[in-house]
Parts: structure tokens; sequence; C-alpha cells
């Protein structure tokens, strides 16, 4: 829209108006100071003024064609009247103009990420009490990011379940269970060990840690859902994984 | 009063223990088949060997205790036509008291009929207190532990005791260094040192190790873990032998030096498969024994050895119940004595039944 302005103005210039037109049009600029120029600030908040404007000069900076720019800005503008943030996109719209993509893919994951995000708020949605999952914008994100890597939305929503009284614990709890389920430990085994990590005095950084104690038990001939039986018996009772291991894993042979 | 009180600890100790909720026991039965190559001969040699292992862990609320035993039977195929047995029977106790923990431990080695030494008795102990606080990343431990070896066919019986204190730092959730330094002591009460005629005298061989090490050990991804070790030790021994091709004895032939480095990798990409390799390097320089000839004389040089080899293990289940095993190994000795230039190479592929 900045562009378009600017072209208006351009063409105005560019004919012969008498004087008193040009100190109309003055008088009705300054009176019109506090009126948006440009559509970018008609979306919902000055927040989201803010990040559109932003993008605009990211998309500028970055050589994009005013048309293609508007393109993009137009997705934008409709996602946050849909409630999605810009400041959500922001980081798309960055790696796009990093790896220098072309404007049809970089909308096309503009896209894809207003659906994910879409998506997200409605599992999130679904759990009840679970509405500072949509107000903190991380975890909404986090929720989107889910999905995108694969997860359905019932083991999404399973997951913010678990996590909806300790917010904290989601990234972290959510990693966990992607790790233990990419090593094809099943969804519901995965479940139940992020539960009982949840549920224990072991600081959330420490989640990393469980996954490895899988393969060593794998080397012990322990099954995967053995070892789960073994962990949630045991994560009540300790304090770190340095103790859970002593207490679950056979001495190594 | 004082001797009931350690009496009635004893028994509580007992009765907790025995009523500790336990995991379910582990078996295991593997067939397999093994082929090794030797510089020595040239030759390849197969063997065919069965083993049998169990175990189970019980917990109970200030620790927990297990036990574990495994039994192995080869049979070599090609020339040597023996067949070789060895048992172990392991049991460990851990009390945790706050930041402290006392480990115990015992096992026996046992064999019927093994390859070199006849028939092998070797009981052995253990026992360290840690100092394992949650609120800190140090953790320290003093170690002793101790066996005895009964060999049937092998002057080297020998009793050992072995003290060592450990501290360490786990610098970040994926990263921890230990340092250990020890001593260990071994009485040999059938090996005798010689004299100038090669005669045994009335003096046993003594052995007195020092020994430092420098372990490092972390994660490199979720399922990934690694541990690396350098070490160092002085062997000081009163040990002497007798040089046939020259009729010499050469004393404190034993006195070495030694440094090497040891490192492991296991990675388990998803609960199918497993994956583990293992390297190491051993140099040892010898204080006054000298290296020989083939003639078995003396060539007045230093003897040095410096022994490197690795291995490659994989392991597939889809069941958790069958598992697929694979072992490569190599290894590679040099040494100006030919007795100690040597290397070998095995490959193991086994199945084995889980349940």
């Amino acid at each position: 829209m900045g562009n378009t302005f600017n072209t208006e103005l351009g063409i105005g210039l560019s004919r012969p108006v008498p004087v008193l037109c040009i100190l109309a049009l003055l008088y009705l600029a300054v009176c019109t100071a506090n009126v948006p120029l440009h559509a970018d600030d008609s979306v919902s908040s000055s927040a989201d003024a803010a990040d559109i404007r932003e993008i605009r000069t990211m998309l500028e900076d970055g050589g994009y064609e005013p048309a293609d720019t508007e393109a993009v800005l137009e997705l934008v503008r409709k996602a946050a009247l849909e409630g999605i943030p810009p400041g959500m996109i922001i980081r798309r719209i960055r790696e796009g103009l990093a790896k220098n993509v072309t404007v049809p893919r970089l909308a096309a994951a503009i896209a894809e990420d207003i659906s994910l995000l879409t998506e997200a708020r409605e599992v999130i949605e679904d759990v009840r009490g679970a509405e500072e999952f949509a107000a903190r914008l991380n975890l909404w994100q986090r929720t989107a990011n889910l999905l995108a890597a694969g997860l359905d939305p019932g083991e999404t929503r399973a997951l913010i379940e678990v996590c909806h009284q300790e917010p904290e614990a989601f990234q972290p709890a959510s990693a966990l269970y992607v790790a233990l389920t990419e090593w094809r430990l099943s969804g519901e085994y995965s479940l139940q060990v992020v539960r009982a990590a949840v549920s224990s005095e072991l600081d959330y950084s420490q989640y990393s840690l469980l996954p490895s104690l899988f393969a060593r038990a794998r080397r012990d001939y322990i099954a995967p859902e053995d070892m789960v039986r073994r962990i949630v018996s045991e994560l009540p009772n300790v304090g770190s994984v340095r103790q859970l291991e002593s207490r679950v894993l056979d001495k190594r042979r | 009063m004082k001797h009931k009180k350690t009496v009635l600890s004893i028994l509580w100790l007992l009765l907790t223990a025995w009523s500790a909720a336990a995991f379910e026991p582990i078996y295991s039965l593997e067939g397999y088949g093994r082929a090794d190559l030797y510089s020595g001969s040239g030759e390849l040699y197969g063997t065919a060997g069965v083993s049998a292992e169990a175990g189970q862990r019980n917990l109970f609320d200030r620790g927990y205790w297990s036990w574990y035993a495994a039994g192995t039977v080869e049979r070599y195929l090609d020339g040597l036509k023996e067949t070789v047995d060895s048992e172990q029977l392991a049991a460990d106790l851990r009390l945790n008291s706050g930041n402290y923990a006392l480990d115990v431990s015992s096992t026996l080695d046992l064999s019927a009929s093994s390859l070199q030494n006849g028939s092998i008795l070797e009981p052995g102990w253990s026992g360290a207190l840690l100092y394992l606080p949650d609120s800190s990343p140090l953790f320290a431990s003093i170690h002793y532990s101790g066996y005895w070896v009964y060999q049937e066919s092998n002057d080297e019986d020998r009793i050992a005791h072995d003290l060592s204190l450990t501290a360490g730092r786990d610098f970040s959730l994926r990263l921890g260094m230990s340092i250990t330094a020890g001593a260990a002591a071994s009485i040999y009460s059938e090996d005798y040192l010689l004299d100038a005629s090669n005669q045994e005298t009335a003096t046993k061989r003594g052995d007195l190790r020092w020994y430092g090490e420098l372990s490092f050990e972390g994660l490199a991804g979720y399922f990934t873990d690694w541990e690396g070790i350098l070490y160092g030790e002085y062997l000081d021994s009163n040990a002497n032998r007798w040089i046939s091709g020259s009729s010499s004895l050469e004393d404190e032939s034993e006195d070495s030096w030694a440094a090497g480095a040891e490192w492991e990798v296991n990675w388990s990409p998803s609960r199918t498969t497993q994956f583990g390799i293992e390297a190491f390097l051993d140099y040892r320089a010898y204080l006054y024994g000298t290296a020989l000839d083939s003639s078995e004389t003396s060539t007045g040089e230093q003897l040095t050895v410096t022994k490197t080899g690795g291995s490659l293990n994989a392991s597939w289940t889809e069941d958790n119940t069958i598992f697929w095993n694979l072992d490569i190994a190599v290894f590679r000795s040099f040494s100006r004595d030919p007795e100690f230039d040597s290397w070998n190479f095995g490959l193991q592929a086994g199945i084995e039944y889980t349940f």
C-alpha cells in the first residue's frame, strides 16, 4: 500500500494543478494525519500493524517486486483478521528471504503455516482449561510445529492435556514424545513416559536424557515396554535421571 | 547391646531386600558361530557356541539388589577340537542415604574346562562408597575390589586387591568427566622367582600397580552415548624370567609403564536396531625387560608393545524376542619381539532368544 500511495502522489504531481488545489490537498493531509495511510495499519492491534510494517520492509529490502510484496502481505493481513498474529509468520518470511525462494513458494509456505496454526488453535480449544496455550504464542507455535512434524491432532491434544497444568513442560515434554515415537516406541507408551515425567520432580531440562535410558536398556535386552513400566513406577521416587538410571537399568554386563 | 543392634539392623536390611519389588527377570539364550584368523598360523578357526544369561533387579525404598547368572559353552571345530565353558554368578546391593550410596557386590567366575588354564575358580568382591549429590554437578567415590583366582593348569593363581578414589563433574546434562587414581596389589601363590640357575626360589611374585584414569562420557543425540578413557599406569613387580636362548636371568622383567586410550560409542537409531563401536590403543614399555628374537635370545633392546584394535557390533530385532547379533573385531600388536608382534581378525554371528 505504501507503494500505491507514493504512486498516487506521483501521478498527482505530474499534472498542472492550481496552487489552491495544492493548498487544499496539504490541508487535507494535515487534517488526516492520524488516519492510517496504509492498509497495514488496519489490522487488529498496533503490534500486528508493526509486524506487518516489518514484513513489508523485509520484503522490500529483499528485492521483491511491489506486486509480490502485496501478494504476501495480503496473506498476512488475512491471517491477522482470523486472529493469527503476523509475528508468528515473520520467521517463515525471514527464512524464505534467506533462501531467496520465489514468491509462489514463499506464499505456499505461509499458507501452510496459517493452516497449521489454525488447526493448532482448534486442537488447543478442544482441551478444557488449555486456554493459555492459545494465549501464549510460543505454546501455540509449538503445537503447530508438532502437527507439522507429523503428529496427528489426537496425539497433540493428548500432549496438551498432560501439560496443560504445567505449560512450561510442554516444549521438553513434546520433544521427549517425538523422540520416543521416532525411535518407534508406540504413542501410547511414549505418552506414559511423558505423563510420568511431567508428574515427577524432574527438572524439565532432564527430560531430554530419558531416551538414552531406552538405548541402554536395549543393550541389556530390556524390552522398551518393560522399560516404560520401570520408568513409570520409579520416576515418582527420584529427583534426577542419574538416580532413575541406577534404579531401572541393570548393571552393564 | 551393640551386637543386638547390629543383628537387628542386618535382619531389617535382609527383610527389606527380600520384600523388594522386583522387575521382571530377563532370560536369554544365544547360539552363535565365530571365525577367527590368527597371524601365527594364518589359519581360520571356527567355533560354535551357546550361551545363556539371566538377571533381575529388585528395588526397595533405599536401594536395590540384583542378581545375574551367565554361562557359555564353546566348541573349537578346527584343529583344537576342544570344548570350553565359562560361568558367572553375580549379586549387587545398593543402599542410598541422602547424597551417599553404598555399593556391595560379589561375583563368582567358573570354568570346568578353559582353553589354556584347565578349570578356573575366581570369586570376586567389591564395595564402594559414593557421594552423588543431586544438587551439585560434583560426585566422588572410594572403591575397593578384590578377587582370588585358581587356575588348574597355570601357575598364576593369585589374590588381588584394588583401591581407588574417583572424583568427577557433570559439565552439562550431556557431558561428564571423572578422574580416578588407584593402586592394585597382587600376590601370586604359585609363581616363584627364579635364581641364576633357573631354579625356583622361596620368594613369591608380587605386583603393585599404580594407575590413573581420565574418563569422559556423554550423549550425542537422544539415543547415542559415548565414553572415552585415557589412562596411565606403572607396574612395579619383583617377577623375573629365564631367557632360554642365552641361558640368562632377566630381573624385574615385568616392571613397566603403560599409557592408552579406549573409546566406545553406542547408537540405537530405533528400537529394532543397535550399533556399537569400540576402539583402543595401549602402549607398554618395559623398564628392564628386553625384546627377544625368534631364537628366544635377548636382543638387548628395550621391550615395547603397542596394541591397538577395535570392534563393531550390530544387533537387530523386530519383536524384542529374537535378536540377530553380529560382531566384528580386529586386533594388532606391534613389537620388536616376534612373540608380541601379532594380529587377529574375528567375526561372530548369533541369534538370541530372550524371554
